[in-house]
């Protein structure tokens, strides 16, 4: 092989291998523009320019294998290179010059084999280079993919998309107009980081520029963006559960709006009259039905409902009626009353008569809410049932007046008692006999709730009395009652053991009445000092009155012991317990919660906008159970968009505590405790 | 370890005792097929009282209209929360009855929406094997109420367990008899029963 022919190889090895540098140098510049342009969410403008850069760096690289097409350059590289050929080799490359000394001293020293693999090892850093590049960007294609997707789609919808213009995203402004019903006012909010309001209202998000510049999506969906003058504008209704807006355009970075929707809540209805559940022996007269409404937004409507049940064990017909429906047109009170005819409804013994309020409010989105009050219950007693049924005449109102009057009368006994000293006898008694004569009144009461729930059956529990109460006069009455009490005045009479119910309630009554008639008689012979005592014991009776169990209106069920031991196992059939199943691992949301915030965290010091959209991310996941969370983390975004230190500081300690949860307390160790 | 005690759930308005016999019964099932130390007596616990806690599973029926005071609600959604299984019958069996009206209004209020449980579900395997669902009773048979044959319970689950079932079925009449004439019964109508026990013991 002659020395030319030695040289035109080693020109082709020089060509390709700096080819192949280029080739080389230029991927990796592309590869890590791409990996930047993700990590950094740079627009597509900047990932183009990179990746045009790649490929000049690549040109330029390629270009310098130009002179390397000369035969003469050749061979004066590698004879700056190999020195000892002191120009022969470059005389042997020139076309014509065969001599044999000059051919010899070219080909005395072996050059090519050194400057072949010389000419390798240079391949190897851009090689490495390019190998490096290219698993940065296999890390995660499917995100590069999707990003390189994302930025062809809004550089396609943009079309002039590297046409330099005003950020489309820079001044949004978002308007919020309730729905109809509500009747609010409309507001509009500035660089707004979320919207709360009512289900169902127009969301209009409007900024600068045309509406081709800017892509617009609620969670998945897209939401058209169209242009109106120099504005774009797009506009949705506020969904019921808590949504993301997402903003894009090529020339500034993702925008995040929070909708978080205000749930219209449904009417509060408090059953203000009947206070309690009643029995009754008949079912006359006239009841009042009253009962509170309110809504947060306005009331269309209210009424009281009423089921009648009758029958028994296994017959059963009811009838439900609406009454007093009352038109409130957006009023957000009102009070409900009806004067209800018991006759009307002819009630029988047994028959249960069920009330409730209910309301609609005016919500035409998702509604009507629906509110209703606690129902009460009129029962009307079996004959069977009068020995076993507490018969409440009526809500524990009168009990109540008594003591209030009670009280009253004591005041003025001992005002009375302190004066007694320095007024004339006669006076004495006539301001004594005034507040026995109330005493008397206050006794006559006392006997007649006495009267009403004793009803004519006899006393047999308490008393010898044989005669059926219900032939006789009140007075009777009252009589035979301070008959039944005699000798427990002044005991402790407690409502509970084996007594009946008419006499567990009655019992305290029929003390304070015996204790009245005492206190009535020492002030009829103006004796006020010896008037209290029986007067306080009285008191004290209705109180205790007052504090009396509620008695259920239901027979209580045959108790049956079974014999366990006996039936041990006994059963012809067999089972066997199978394997509990294991439960899906429910998703730890606090954790997710808290790597969430440590990311946001991470990212606050570089870049704050970033931060800022994590925290709104994790805002709109919250709304639904976490709404004390929720609401710091708007503080949080509000305060980190002013760009405030110090408040940054306390709003992410405010998040911090958020989402740990309050502090527990414990007043001692517990017993299970791992410390020694 | 302490017994198993059978606890009926009463409640303010309606007729929550309106079968007596079913805890004897019950518990008379509970002896005779397993071996589950259970209490010789249930008791009854008022729905608004924290009793309520320390049973695992409440019994709940009747006839007549259901309408839960808040502290009932504000209990049951506790009890929902702390593992507990509430059973309730329908004693009408009747779906155009009141008590199904409103005791479903009133439970949709406290539990959310009842939905169907499917005849594969691990309550109709947890002791005994009902390969068809949920048991047939001779109320249903025979075409009183509503004269229908339910195919299924309804519930609610909580954290991948049943918190309430609520039936049309009408077991509350089927299981309503004194344990000591389950002797003339050629096939034991409440073996059912075990597996609602079973189940809110062991889930």
């Amino acid at each position: 092989m002659t020395a030319r022919s030695r040289v035109i190889a080693m020109r082709r090895t020089i060509t390709a291998v700096m080819l192949a540098r280029a080739v080389a140098v230029g991927g990796a510049v592309i590869a890590v523009s791409i990996a930047a342009s993700r990590a950094l969410a740079l627009p597509v403008a900047a990932l183009v320019a990179l990746a045009a850069a790649g490929v000049g760096i690549a040109l330029a690289m390629a270009a310098r294998a130009r002179p390397a097409q000369s035969l003469e350059q050749v061979a004066l590289w590698i004879e700056e290179r190999h020195p000892s050929l002191q120009y022969a080799l470059v005389t042997a490359a020139a076309v014509g010059m065969e001599r044999p000394d000059v051919e010899a001293q070219a080909l005395s020293n072996p050059w090519w084999d050194q400057e072949r693999q010389y000419l390798l090892r240079r391949l190897l850093a851009p090689f490495v280079a390019l190998a490096a590049a290219i698993g940065l960007l296999a890390w995660n294609p499917a995100f590069v993919t999707r990003m390189i997707a994302d930025n062809a789609r809004v550089a396609r919808t943009l079309g002039t998309e590297t046409r330099p213009g005003p950020d489309p995203l820079a001044r949004i402004r978002l308007r919020i107009e309730p729905p109809a019903y509500a009747g609010r006012r409309i507001t509009e909010i500035d660089d707004p980081s979320g919207a709360d309001a009512l289900v169902g209202s127009a969301i209009i998000v409007t900024g600068e520029g045309p509406g081709r510049a800017v892509r617009m999506s609620v969670d998945s969906t897209d939401i058209p963006v169209i242009s109106r003058g120099d504005r774009w504008s797009a506009q949705l209704a506020m969904p019921s559960r808590a949504a993301l807006i997402r903003l894009r355009a090529s020339t500034s970075r993702e925008r995040l709006i929070v909708l978080a929707p205000v749930t219209d809540a449904a009417p509060v209805v408090t059953m203000l009259l009947p206070t309690q559940d009643t029995v009754l022996r008949t079912a006359e007269g006239m009841m009042t039905l009253r009962a509170a409404v309110r809504d947060d937004i306005g009331l269309r409507d209210a009424a009281f409902e009423i089921i009648v049940s009758s029958g028994q064990e296994e017959n059963f017909t009811f009838r439900t009626t609406t009454l007093a429906r009352t038109q409130l047109s957006g009023a957000a009170e009102h009070t409900l009353d009806l004067r209800l005819s018991l006759d009307s409804l002819a009630l029988k013994p047994g028959d249960v008569l069920q009330m409730r309020a209910v309301a609609r409010d005016r919500n035409t989105v998702t509604g009507p809410g629906v509110g209703s009050s606690e129902t009460r219950a009129l029962r009307v007693s079996r004959a069977g049932e009068y020995d076993s049924v507490a018969v409440d005449a009526a809500p524990p109102g009168e009990p109540d007046a008594q003591v209030l009057s009670q009280r009253m009368l004591i005041i003025l006994t001992e005002a009375l008692d302190k004066r007694r000293p320095r007024v004339a006898r006669p006076t004495l008694i006539a301001e004594a006999q005034r507040i026995a004569a109330d005493q008397a009144r206050l006794r006559k009461r006392v006997g007649d709730i006495v009267f009403q729930r004793v009803g004519g059956e006899p006393l047999s529990e308490e008393s010898n009395i044989e005669a059926p109460l219900g032939k006789m006069t009140p007075e009777e009455l009252l009589a035979r009652a301070q008959e039944a009490t005699k000798g427990t005045a002044g005991e402790v009479m407690d409502v509970e053991g084996d007594e009946t119910p008419i006499l567990s309630v009655s019992k305290p009554l029929l003390e304070a009445f015996n204790a009245m008639w005492d206190a009535g008689r020492a002030l009829e012979q103006g004796d006020t000092r010896q008037a209290i005592p029986p007067m306080r014991r009285a008191l004290a009776a209705i109180e205790r009155a007052r504090h009396a169990e509620r008695i259920y209106l239901r027979g209580r069920p045959s108790a049956v012991v079974v014999d366990v031991a006996r039936a041990r196992l006994a059963g012809k059939d067999k089972g066997t317990s199978s394997l509990r199943e294991p439960r899906a691992i429910v998703a730890p949301v606090q954790r997710k919660r808290a790597e969430r915030f440590t990311r946001a965290t991470l990212l606050l010091a570089r870049d704050p906008a970033a931060a800022a959209d994590t925290l709104l991310v994790m805002r709109v996941a919250a709304l639904g159970d976490a709404p004390a969370l929720a609401a710091v983390l708007d503080d949080a975004v509000r305060i980190l968009r002013r760009g405030e230190p110090r408040a940054i500081v306390s709003a992410w300690a405010r998040v911090r505590r958020a989402l740990d949860g309050a502090p527990i307390a414990r007043s001692s160790i517990p017993a299970w405790s791992g410390a020694p | 370890m302490t017994d198993f005690v059978f606890a009926t759930a009463q409640y303010e308005s309606g007729d929550w005792d309106s079968a007596p016999m079913v805890p004897a019964n019950i518990i008379d099932t509970i002896a005779r097929y397993t071996s589950i130390d259970v209490a010789p007596t249930g008791v009854i616990v008022g729905l608004s009282s924290p009793a309520m806690f320390r049973y695992p599973l409440l019994y709940l029926t009747g006839h007549l209209p259901v309408r839960f005071t808040e502290a009932e609600r504000t209990n049951l959604r506790a009890f929902a929360e702390r593992g507990g299984l509430l059973f309730v019958d329908d004693h009408n069996h009747d779906i155009d009855g009141t008590f199904h009206k409103t005791a479903t209004e009133e439970l949709a209020r406290v539990y959310g929406p009842l939905r169907p449980i499917p005849n594969t579900h691990p309550l109709y395997r947890t002791f005994f094997t009902f390969e068809d669902g949920p048991p047939t009773t001779s109320h249903e048979l025979n075409g009183w109420g509503d004269n229908l044959v339910h195919k299924t319970l309804s519930g609610v689950e909580r954290s991948g367990r049943l918190a309430l079932v609520y039936s049309s079925k009408d077991y509350s009449s089927e299981w309503n008899y004194h344990p000591d004439n389950k002797r003339f019964l050629s096939v034991d109508n409440t073996k059912f029963a075990v597996n609602l026990v079973v189940y809110a013991l062991t889930r």
